[in-house]
């Protein structure tokens, strides 16, 4: 690089350096103008606020000097070196003609706390509400206040006191006295009987609460305090309660009473009555509201109480079965029920008859009676002399009957009036009647009947006995009562035989039975008796009741038919067995003639003549005859009961064997018309009366062609079988005579007479009827029946 | 402009080229200030431009770089002149966190007619910082070597990168990462 060159550089450079040189300078320079300008402007304004504090500080002093209260200013050894008008009249002394110290002043008692006070004054600065009593100059001892602080020099050093004072005196006596008032009024709030509260106006907050509201309710006076009051009304009573209280707060009522229930704090229920009164400033805008608050469950539960047995006798009039007129001392009708209207068909409501006068009342039912004129005049009778009548009974016209009573009542020996009673008895009184007829009705019949009757008790005392009973024992009806039936009339075999059938019978078992015993005269007697436990009407064995009958006859009857019925059969026996010898030894004799007269008839055929043998033809058919009559009485005599044989008999294959057996001319037919039942019975029994009918219709045609029919029919309990011929026919007169033994209306040599007996003893045997239908010359039906 | 900003960079360019050097400079610039400046006066910074633009073209080296070695260059007159501010602050991350709202809000009250740009804290933790750098000036590379050299102020290792928020350079995102201290 050259010189020259490097000489401009430096150059250059050199004056640059210089310029920023003298820049620096300029802005130094005027940077400080700019400071020197606002350290002027400082000074000006310094001067001011010193200015504006001094004329402050005077016009502070000034208010000091001019204020009502007291203003002193002291050293800080309490020497006075300022004071006001107002101090100087307060402490009876002037500074400028007057040395004082203040703690001077302050009454020995408060020595020490004063002291401490300007202690604390000189450390903190300040001391408020100092309170001490002061003497004065004029010895007048007076308690005042202050409020002190300290005054500081400017470097803040303290060198002064200012004070203003109050004479407190007055003040305090009236605040202790209003302490003293508010205590008595505590006193008297606290030991009030009743609660009392001091509520806002608008009812949000109960400013306060006696002891006697906190025990009501059971919250303490500070959490009454936090309760919103209209919540302790209970949720039912509220809107009652509120209504009261909006009245007071929009002033139309000035107080009001309540009864109500509060919610207590344990959740229970309590009734009060809460009697509030508004508290109006001079405006007449409510700012309290006082309550007293009374506890009145006791009292409306006695009323409860009182209430409700009202109601349960009330119920009980209105429900009683009687008629029921309550009257006043003046015959105002008080009380009467639904009953009384009923019984009297009135058509009005109980109620509507209330407060009319008895006799308006009479009107309106005296009709209902069969004499009213009467039951007037008894009724006015009654009232006059206002004695209990009981049970009088009256008569309606339509039949019915009641009872009345008549109570008058007295309170205190004063009479205040009456109570008709009405029951309706008609039914009682008629039932009482029928029963009485009954009662009468059963007597006589138990007295006059044949048989006789005995009550006993439990112990088996006759307590009882009917004219029968007496008549049929021989005892007299005072001879039998409280004895006992078994100690009277039992004989020694009887006696077994009662108890063992008592120790057979169930106990309270009503029982029949036969008994001898033994009557007053000691003659044997047979009874029947029938004996039954005796109840009373509530259920409870009393005794026992017992009904007898003499049989003493009626034994003696049938002993005697019993002698006859085995003489009877004793008697028919021996007349069978004679029947049967009879038969026998009549028998034998005929068949020895019949026989002789066969071999005379051989000997003699060629000596005797013609005429001869014919008689002794006809000597021999007699002969047969009378063994067949013997035969048949002996046949007849052996139908008999007893021997009866049971089996199943065909009667298709019985009549068969019958039309085989017996001689049935060839010209007559027999025939069966319908089909015949197989029936049980004696075969030999059944086949006799088919048999003998038969051969009855078979000797009785006459005709050419004789027909025989032989039918049945049946109903429920009978078979009913007939044999029909053409024969000769019965006389209607005949009809009965043909079943007598020994009856017959032809000479047939068959006929025995003895047949149709043999049949009506058979039927009968089996319970069944003969009968016949006949036309002389047309024919015979005859019918019988045999029970199944 | 801080007229302390053109001082000591002419006394850089005068140190580290040459009297020479900066002479041309200031000759090829139209500077208001003919190149004499104050440090208790202000300045406009087209004239810093300028000088930055003759000066890169003269010796050939970036702008940026030259800023950032200017950066470097200036915090030793930081360091001298205002060495109690360090005092304030017990590690770089604190101190660089802080330049917004205390060194700044300090700055302000000497030269309240100073435009400073502001450093808005992304994210931050005792080992890292994240933080975008506006100006107008684009000097983010000057507040590079300043960041750098608070690190090493407090023997502090670290690692600062950067990240263009516009072509300009007026909003630079910085993430600064340090990693245990200086051996």
């Amino acid at each position: 690089m050259e010189t020259s060159n490097k000489i401009e550089i430096l150059e250059r450079a050199l004056i640059r350096e210089k310029n920023a040189r003298k820049r620096a300078e300029a802005i130094l320079e005027k940077k400080s103008t700019e400071l020197y300008n606002i350290s002027e402007a400082l000074k000006v304004s310094n001067k001011k606020l010193t200015d504006l504090l001094k004329e402050k500080t005077n016009e502070l002093e000034g208010v000091f000097i001019n204020i009502v209260d007291a203003y002193v200013l002291i050293d800080l050894k309490g020497n006075v070196l300022k004071m006001n008008e107002a101090a100087i009249h307060l402490l009876g002394f002037d500074y400028r003609t007057d040395n004082v110290n203040l703690l001077d002043l302050v009454a020995p008692k408060y020595i020490e706390y004063t002291k401490n006070a300007f202690k604390t004054l000189y450390n903190e600065g300040v001391f408020t509400n100092y309170q001490a009593v002061i003497r004065t100059n004029n010895k007048v001892c007076k308690l005042v206040q202050i409020n002190a602080s300290v005054i500081y020099n400017p470097e803040g050093k303290p060198i002064a006191a200012q004070g203003i004072a109050r004479d407190i005196t007055e003040e305090t006596k009236l605040k202790k006295q209003h302490e003293e008032q508010k205590r008595q009024l505590d006193i008297i709030m606290d030991n009030s009987p009743v609660g009392i509260s001091l509520s806002t106006s608008n009812f949000k907050n109960i400013i306060l609460a006696n002891t006697m509201l906190t025990s009501i309710l059971g919250y303490s006076k500070q959490e009454l305090g936090n309760i919103d009051p209209k919540k302790l009304t209970y949720y039912k009573d509220r809107k009652k309660s509120s209504e009261y209280i909006d009245g007071l707060i929009q002033g139309k009522i000035n107080s009001y009473a309540i009864e109500k229930r509060y919610v207590k704090k344990n959740g229970e229920l309590i009734w009060v009555k809460t009697s509030a009164s508004a508290v109006r400033d001079e405006n007449d805008k409510m700012i309290y509201q006082v309550a007293t608050v009374e506890d009145i469950s006791k009292e409306k539960a006695a009323l409860e109480k009182l209430k409700e047995s009202e109601n349960r006798l009330a119920t009980l009039i209105v429900n009683l079965q009687n008629g029921i007129l309550l009257e006043d001392e003046n015959r105002k009708l008080l009380l009467t029920n639904q009953r009384f209207c009923k019984m009297f068909g009135l058509k009005t409501n109980p109620e509507d008859l209330i407060g009319l006068d008895g006799n308006e009342v009479i009107d309106k039912y005296k009709n209902s009676f069969t004499q009213p004129e009467e039951f007037i005049s008894k009724v006015n009778t009654l009232l006059e002399h206002k004695e209990n009548a009981l049970n009088d009974e009256l008569f309606l016209k339509d039949g019915r009957v009641l009872e009345r009573n008549y109570i008058p009542i007295y309170h205190d020996n004063m009479y205040k009036g009456h109570l008709w009673t009405y029951t309706d008895v008609t039914i009682h009184k008629k039932y009482k009647e029928s029963l009485k007829a009954q009662k009468e009705k059963y007597s006589s019949i138990i007295t006059n009947m044949n048989l006789g009757v005995l009550e006993n008790n439990l112990e088996d005392k006759i307590i009882f006995s009917n004219q029968s009973f007496c008549e049929m024992s021989g005892y007299s009806q005072e001879e039998l009562l409280g004895k006992k039936a078994v100690d009277l009339f039992l004989t020694p075999k009887s006696t077994e035989q009662y108890y063992q059938r008592i120790a057979h019978r169930e106990s309270n078992q009503p029982d029949s039975y036969e008994l001898a015993i033994r009557n007053k005269e000691g003659e044997i007697r047979h009874w029947l008796i029938s004996t039954a436990p005796n109840y009373n009407l509530k259920g409870n064995k009393i005794g026992s009741i017992g009904i007898h009958l003499d049989i003493t006859q009626i034994k003696e009857l049938e002993k005697q038919k019993e002698i006859l019925l085995t003489n009877l059969e004793k008697q028919n026996e021996q007349l069978n067995e004679y029947a049967h010898i009879v038969s026998h030894d009549l028998k034998s004799p005929l068949r020895n003639i019949s026989a002789l007269l066969s071999w005379t008839k051989e000997d003699f055929e060629e000596k005797l003549g013609k005429e001869s043998l014919t008689n002794l033809d006809l000597m021999q058919s007699k002969v047969e005859k009378m063994d067949l009559l013997i035969e048949n009485i002996l046949k007849y005599s052996s139908i008999d009961s007893d021997i009866l044989v049971e089996e199943n008999i065909d009667l298709n294959h019985l009549i068969h064997t019958i039309k085989e057996l017996i001689y049935i001319p060839k010209d007559i037919e027999l025939k069966i018309i319908s089909n015949l039942p197989t029936i049980k019975a004696d075969k030999t029994r059944i086949q006799q009366v088919f048999q003998n009918l038969i051969s009855n219709a078979a000797n009785y045609i006459e005709k050419k062609h004789g027909l025989i029919e032989i039918d049945y029919s049946e109903t429920k309990t009978h078979y009913i079988f007939s044999v029909k011929d053409n024969g000769v026919g019965i006389a209607k007169e005949h009809h009965e005579k043909i079943f007598k033994i020994f009856s017959s209306l032809s000479n047939s040599e068959k006929s025995t007479g003895i047949g149709l007996s043999i049949v009506k003893k058979v039927v009968d045997l089996y319970k069944g009827k003969v009968w016949l239908e006949s036309e002389v010359n047309v024919g015979t039906t005859f019918f019988f029946s045999i029970e199944k | 402009m801080k007229g302390i900003v053109f001082t000591e960079f002419l006394e850089m360019v005068e140190e580290s080229f040459g009297l020479e050097i900066l002479d041309y400079i200031i000759n090829s610039s139209e500077l208001a200030s003919e190149g004499s400046y104050t440090a208790v006066g202000t300045y406009d910074f087209f004239e810093m431009q300028q000088m930055l633009v003759h000066l890169s073209e003269v010796t050939k080296i970036p702008v940026n770089d030259l800023i950032y070695t200017y950066g470097l260059y200036f915090f030793k007159t930081i360091e001298s002149q205002h060495a109690d501010i360090f005092q304030h602050y017990t590690s770089p991350i604190d101190f660089v966190s802080s330049i917004e709202n205390h060194i700044h809000v300090q700055v302000k009250k000497i030269y309240p007619d100073a435009e400073l740009p502001s450093f808005k804290i992304v994210n931050q933790n005792t080992q890292e910082l994240q933080l975008i750098y506006s100006s107008e000036r684009a000097m983010y590379m000057f507040a590079k070597a300043l960041m750098e050299k608070t690190f090493e102020y407090y023997k502090k290792n670290v690692e600062i990168n950067f990240e263009l928020l516009n072509n300009q350079g007026t909003r630079v995102m910085f993430k600064i990462k340090t990693y245990g201290d200086i051996q």
